[in-house]
């Protein structure tokens, strides 16, 4: 099993979560850093934080109603600042439920037994 | 003295081009490339037929960009609207996309003193039409095709994992969609994220509507959305199964 986030909490991570948590209340959050992943890229070549790629897990009621584009844009909004600056949030994969749709996607992939 | 308008290219008329390129008096030549699927080149189509009335010394010409393909490929075509400028066999420059603003200022660079015209300084675009412009040149862009991917890097050679996975998602539903690297265009990179409110890349429009990115995309693949949404001209026909 390979590791998928690195150990210590850095700041951007807490402040992703930190956001997240105010605006969207949500049942479930999940955030792993993929930083890692993409730290051989040419992009990457003069970055030296360990915290620019995320792949954040939110489930939340209040997406209940709002298409893919607009539940995705709200979180973009809340992190509109720490993408647009030198070394800060470089990509973010969202992926974005309401309580009814996580469950019914646990459903899904439950093992069926044997 | 009859008004010099731009030469539209076809089979009788295709020598032209190539004498005119080739002239010794080193005539500057403007080629417009057009397709009659990409509606925003009528108003790039507008602009060359004034400038080729201003600029009469020098020779204009429109050419069908799928039906001269030898051509297009030799210019390194692979979107219209594009406007190349060429001087004594070199290029001297070149438009993608509608940028008016742009297509007249570099065709008065290069076609302006042989034509007796002054340059005239500071005749750049204001903020505000130079803003206009360029909201028109993203809306242009992004009705190019049915289905229009802004990506990192070629469809062929996707620059970055997320825009290679998009590009292989629409390859393997056999879409058919076209791309532009926003790698090549600072000006669309940022204005694009503006324009859209979206601010990363890459992002997928169907008839020119925004639909996500990569994340978005997946699914709706998954689910089944996203082929509903694709127009009927954008599926490539299934290959028949080979029997053997």
């Amino acid at each position: 099993m390979s590791a998928k986030s690195i150990p210590t909490l850095g700041p951007m991570e807490q402040l992703i979560r930190e956001r997240i948590v105010d605006e969207c209340s949500p049942t479930e959050l999940t955030i792993e850093n993929e930083s890692h992943k993409h730290r051989h890229h040419a992009a990457m070549r003069d970055v030296t934080s360990t915290e620019t790629h995320f792949r954040v897990t939110v489930v939340a009621e209040m997406f209940s109603g709002k298409n893919r584009v607009a539940r995705q844009r709200l979180v973009y909004s809340l992190l509109k600042d720490e993408m647009a600056m030198e070394g800060g949030i470089h990509a973010l994969t969202l992926v974005t439920k309401t309580p009814e749709e996580y469950d019914a996607s646990l459903a899904k992939t439950k093992p069926s037994n044997v | 003295m009859s008004v010099e308008k731009a030469i539209q290219l076809s089979k009788e008329n295709e020598d032209e081009l190539r004498k005119a390129l080739e002239e010794k008096k080193g005539q500057e030549v403007v080629i417009y490339f057009w397709a009659d699927w990409a509606k925003e080149c009528e108003q790039v189509e507008s602009v060359i037929d004034d400038l080729a009335a201003k600029y009469s010394q020098s020779k204009f010409f429109k050419v069908e960009a799928e039906v001269f393909e030898e051509i297009s490929e030799a210019y390194d075509i692979s979107a219209v609207p594009t406007v190349i400028i060429a001087k004594k066999s070199k290029i001297v420059g070149r438009v993608d996309g509608v940028n008016v603003a742009e297509i007249v200022k570099q065709v008065a660079a290069a076609c302006a003193a042989a034509n007796g015209v002054e340059i005239q300084p500071g005749s750049a675009a204001s903020p505000a039409e130079f803003k206009q412009d360029l909201n028109t040149r993203l809306k242009g862009l992004i009705e190019r095709a049915p289905v229009m991917v802004f990506i990192k890097g070629t469809a062929a050679q996707p620059r970055c994992g997320f825009s290679k996975k998009i590009v292989g998602m629409l390859n393997e539903h056999s879409i058919k969609y076209g791309y532009f690297d926003i790698l090549t265009d600072e000006q669309v990179r940022q204005g694009l994220k503006e324009y859209s409110d979206w601010p990363t890349y890459p992002q997928l429009y169907i008839g020119g509507e925004l639909v996500g990115g990569v994340d978005i995309v997946a699914e709706m693949i998954e689910s089944g959305e996203l082929m509903e949404m694709i127009p009927e001209e954008a599926v490539a026909a299934a290959a028949s199964p080979v029997t053997n």
